[in-house]
């Protein structure tokens, strides 16, 4: 349900993208509490001493005004709330959030307010800005987003026999969005099955049931940190069914 | 306005290349193209040439990536300029700015964009490895990093300056600061920060 919105209305967001439109416009993409994703022009934000220039940049906190319009709808006022400064002076910590801030924008609708989504993505920049980064984090993200956005990956059940999954290795389906018992796994040729062993379903299990605090001092072997890494991974594009641009960039150390 | 409501077609045709254009709204597609009808056969021949003319006869600088007319720039052949410091910049047009204010007498590198991982955009994609191997086959003193001030930008130059401070070469950054004829009621914060972090004594001889 989106309410109607005003001609001209204010929010706050985060902005995630910009593209340069024609001479010395730009377009700013933004994700916000009360209206989803939000799009729109910054007139002659490329040009020096322009008011809006520099407070659209990737990864600010924003106060903006905008003025809806036949075409698309352009950006009056911003101030800056603030710039997550510790993530935008590290290379590492940009290429990582880049990804979660795709993520995000893809499960993001105009029009369409989110308010778990605005904050988990404000809390995970939050975290990373203040502790760091870390593979928990990433994962708790990518499980929580799909969790918030209805597609709760099931990690009891195998999604095929409906049965209770007993203690053991496993598989997980991405088009059926869950476990599948390996019992099952040879009937059906045509899934996409990644194999999920017994400590990656308990990791997976464990993050679902985690929350901010908890994830930063978990250590998990690095064999099942890789498989809920292919299984979140691929499940979030299955769901979104584009490939996200910035994923090459989450490994790339510098 | 809709875009399709000349009915000829080699009208319309034009009109969707003019709008495919940066900065060309679908108005001013039409009045270029009505403008471009009016026009007398030699100077429609003469414009036409021009557009042919840029992609048969520009190509690319060797050395700094600057569009150029021969495979080395006027920039790069020119024996009077300082050949001991190379400017990165991100487009060719940020030359142009750059000389426009006679203030810088050394080469280029054009890197062709920035790095932008959400636009799939990476260091690979850019003319980065061109530039190191100009640092290792020229005599480079000094590399000025002029990207633009936002983070992809400033992200490119922190890359860069990765890349090369093991190479031992003096990397300096352009100054960032309030913009002249702004007021610093409007300044955004890091613009201020940086402008404070880098202010300068008053000279008493200006
Ligand atoms: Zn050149």
């Amino acid at each position: 349900m989106s309410p109607a919105k005003p001609e001209i209305y204010t929010s706050r967001g985060i902005v995630i993208k910009i593209n340069n439109l024609g001479e010395s416009d730009r377009i700013i993409t933004l994700i916000t509490p009360n209206f989803g994703l939000v799009r729109g022009v910054a007139k002659s934000a490329r040009k020096t001493g322009s008011k809006l220039g520099g407070h659209f940049d990737i990864l600010k906190y924003v106060n903006f005004s905008i003025r809806e319009t036949r075409s698309i709808s352009q950006l009056t006022q911003a101030t800056n709330i603030y710039g997550f400064k510790k993530i935008r002076n590290d290379l590492n910590l940009f290429f990582q959030t880049s990804y979660i801030s795709e993520v995000a924008e893809k499960f993001s609708i105009e029009n369409n307010p989110n308010l778990p989504l605005f904050n988990l993505l404000k809390t995970t920049l939050d975290h990373i800005e203040q502790f760091g980064y870390s593979e928990n984090l990433l994962h708790f993200y990518e499980l929580k987003i799909l969790e918030l956005n209805g597609f709760a990956p099931e990690l009891y059940k195998c999604v095929e026999s409906e049965n209770t999954l007993e203690p053991g290795n496993h598989y997980y389906s991405p088009e059926r969005g869950g476990l599948i018992d390996f019992k099952y796994s040879n009937l059906k040729s045509n899934l996409t099955l990644l194999p999920a062993n017994l400590n990656t379903i308990k990791y997976l299990r464990y993050l679902s049931k985690s929350n901010f605090e908890k994830i930063d001092n978990l250590s998990i072997d690095e064999i099942y940190q890789k498989q809920t890494s292919r299984i979140l991974k691929i499940q979030i594009k299955n769901i979104i069914d584009r490939s996200i641009k910035s994923e090459k960039f989450l490994n790339k150390k510098i | 306005m809709d875009i399709h409501n000349s009915t000829i077609p080699t009208v319309t045709r034009l009109i969707e290349a003019f709008h495919r254009l940066p900065g060309i709204g679908p108005k001013t597609a039409q009045r270029l193209t009505y403008h471009l009808i009016r026009m007398p056969e030699e100077e429609a021949k003469e414009f036409s040439e021009a557009v042919l003319g840029i992609k048969e006869k520009i190509t690319f600088c060797s050395f700094c990536s600057n569009i150029s007319q021969e495979e080395i720039c006027l920039l790069c052949s020119n024996d009077n300029r300082d050949k001991s410091k190379i400017c990165v910049v991100e487009e060719p047009l940020d030359i142009v700015a750059i000389e426009r204010t006679r203030a810088y007498n050394g080469l280029y590198q054009v890197l062709h964009g920035v790095i932008s991982p959400m636009n799939g955009i990476g260091p690979e994609n850019l003319k980065i490895s061109k530039l190191l191997e100009r640092l290792k086959s020229q005599n480079i003193e000094e590399i000025i990093i002029a990207t633009n001030p936002k983070l992809e930008g400033e992200a490119t130059a922190m890359y860069i300056e990765n890349l090369i401070s093991p190479l031992n070469i003096k990397i300096t950054r352009l100054a960032r600061g309030l913009p002249s004829g702004s007021d610093i009621e409007y300044a955004d914060d890091s613009t201020l920060e940086h402008a404070l972090n880098s202010r300068s004594e008053i000279q008493n001889d200006l």
